[in-house]
Formats: structure tokens, sequence, C-alpha cells
């Protein structure tokens, strides 16, 4: 080392030395949002989905996503049935074309942690299983048809879930998307 | 991302305990950085706050957890440059008088303190290299990340900064 660079580093070190542990105070991070409000709403989107209700996209600032680990977002991706209320669906199922298309672009959405199709019959018996104990729900409501075909997807963070949306809401044989826990 | 991709392992606990742990492990470094960038202790101390808050809000955000020193030490360096930005004039209003100023040379020593001044002659990316450098003694790559540039820059970067540095204290003899 030349004389600058051994001057310099040594009145860098002098400086910073005039800092010690003792001078270095408390983290202080805002409030976390409580999450109450979350888990009301994705049961309303459980539910709402059941019943074929309408578009339950929830907008960027308006309801608080559920997430899993650390910023972890659910999101749904509903395939058009014949009995779907949405019009785009035209009270038809999507096509296997129509699938393909879609699991094409999921796929190329930046921030996919994890993607999976669930069909019908399968997401049916994990519903059963969700609502074990919940006597009165079941036998009252859902049939194996009413929970249409999906993509599930586990996007790292709610930016990367909007774009899911944004990407998808138009395109043929898609029905509706949901945000947060199906 | 591939959308086939396998779920990653998430460090368990929620983003304050692990920004709290990185905060607990690297403050005190980082204070010392952005207190000879900016050369006052309160300033220093707001810009490293500031950092690890902007960390805590984006946390869910950061596609690579281990990235989040890298994060905000770069933060701790944008914060830099904003404070000595918005002081149009030196020592205008300060909570204490700079480390290289002629009041602080108490403190730190005539030797060093014109050192520190040759420094903040410097254009400010020049300054950070030798910084990043000469005290926080990082490696190239590490440079580059915290500077968000390339090793190549982060080299002729660093040999003009330490011509220039090496003229202006050259000059004051």
């Amino acid at each position: 080392m030349n004389t600058t660079e051994q001057r310099l580093t040594e009145a860098l070190k002098a400086a910073g030395g005039t800092l010690g542990p003792q001078d270095v105070p408390d983290l202080v991070l805002p409030a976390r949002r409580r999450s109450a409000p979350m888990m009301l709403a994705a049961a309303a989107a459980t539910l709402a989905v059941i019943a074929g209700g309408t578009l339950l996209a929830f907008g960027r600032e308006s309801v608080p996503v559920l997430g899993s680990a650390g910023g972890d977002v659910r999101v749904s991706v509903f395939l058009c049935t014949k009995t779907s209320s949405n019009p785009a669906c035209d009270k038809k199922d999507a096509t296997q074309e129509e699938k393909d298309e879609i699991k094409k672009y999921l796929m190329r959405v930046p921030g996919v942690r994890k993607m999976e199709y669930v069909s019908k019959s399968e997401a049916y018996l994990r519903f059963r299983k969700d609502m074990e104990g919940e006597k009165g729900f079941l036998e009252s409501s859902a049939k194996s048809g009413d929970i249409p075909d999906s993509f599930q997807l586990t996007m790292v963070s709610k930016v990367a879930a909007n774009r899911v949306l944004e990407g998808n809401l138009g395109r043929p044989g898609v029905d509706q998307i949901v945000m947060g826990r199906s | 991302m591939n959308a086939e991709a396998v779920v990653t392992e998430r460090a368990p606990g929620d983003a304050s305990s692990a920004v709290t742990d990185l905060y607990r492990g690297h403050a005190l470094g980082l204070m010392r950085l952005a207190l000879v960038m900016v050369g006052d202790r309160p300033t220093a101390e707001d810009v490293v706050q500031e950092a690890f808050t902007g960390l805590y809000r984006r946390w869910s955000r950061l596609d690579d957890r281990d990235k989040a020193l890298t994060y905000v030490r770069s933060a701790v360096l944008n914060g830099c440059r904003n404070a000595l930005r918005r002081r149009r004039r030196p020592f205008r209003v300060q909570h204490e008088p700079p480390v290289w100023s002629a009041e602080a040379a108490a403190l730190v020593g005539e030797e060093r303190r014109e050192v520190l001044a040759a420094l903040h002659a410097l254009p400010a990316r020049q300054r950070e290299a030798l910084v990043l450098r000469y005290y926080c003694e990082l490696s190239e790559a590490e440079i580059a990340a915290a500077m968000g540039v390339s090793r190549g820059t982060v080299k002729s970067t660093t040999s003009r900064a330490l011509d220039a540095l090496g003229r202006i204290l050259g000059e004051g003899q």
C-alpha cells in the first residue's frame, strides 16, 4: 500500500472509530397490520367462489392479501365451466387448447414460486377435507362440479400476484381470478 | 422464474426478526460507513434507520433474502448521496460539524481531517468506491453490487479516485 492508501485507511478508521456499539440506537420498525381482516377476506373469497359469484379480484390497495411464509401470495385462476356465470365463458368448459394457452402464459409470469393444476374432483376433495367438521355447510352447498378446474399459483409478492391478474383476466377459458387461499 | 420450480426454503420467523438480526450484526458498520460519507452522526443514524425500515417494508418483495445486506448497503449509500445533495451549502444546518471540518480536528487530528476533507472533494461515486474498499474492505464484487455498477467500473473508478486523492493531498504539502 502506498502512502495515499495508508493515509486514507487510517483517516477512515479514525473517523469511523468515533462511533462505538453504544452509539447504535435500537431499530424502530413500522407497526404491522393485524391478520384478522386477512382471515375474513380469505374466508369470504372461498365462500363466494363456491356460490359462483362475481369477480373477486382485489384491487392493489384494497384488501391485505393472505400470505404463507413471509410474503408468499396465493393466486387461483379458475377456469370456465358449463355452470360459470361469467358471460365470457359462454356456458362452456375451458377447452384443452385454452388451458394449454393459460398454462403457457402463467409459466412466464415473473415471481412464480410454485404452480399446480387442480382438477374439479381434486378441488372438491380438498374442499371437503378443509370443511371437515362443518357439517351443515357441506351438506347444504357444494357439489363436485361447483369448484372449477384451476391453476393454483404461489407468488413471491403482492406485486407479482397482481401481474397474474392483469395478464389473465380477459383470457379465453378464464372465469375468475382469486387472490389469497382457496 | 420457472413455474415448475420447487418451493424454496424460506427463513423461519417473520420479517421483523430477520431484519432485526441483520441490524444487530451490521448497523454499527453501516453507521460508520454513513458517518464517513455524510460527516455527522445524527444524519448517519437517520440514513441507516431509513435503510433498514425500507428493507423491512420490501422484505416480501426481495427475490433473494441473501441479498438483504447488499440491498441495505446500497440503500445507505443512496441515503448518504441524497443527504449530501440536500445540503446546498456545506455546514448550513448541522447538528455537529462534519468529521472533515476544522472544528472536528480536535476529535480526529489534523492529518486525518485533511485526508477526509480531500476525500470529500472527490465526486460522490469515487468517494463511495474508496470508502467501500479502504474502510469497509469489501471485495470488488461486493462493491459492484452495492454501487450497482460492473466490476470493471469499480476498478477504474477506484484507480481514478486514488489518483485524484493523491493529487489533492499532494497539493496541500
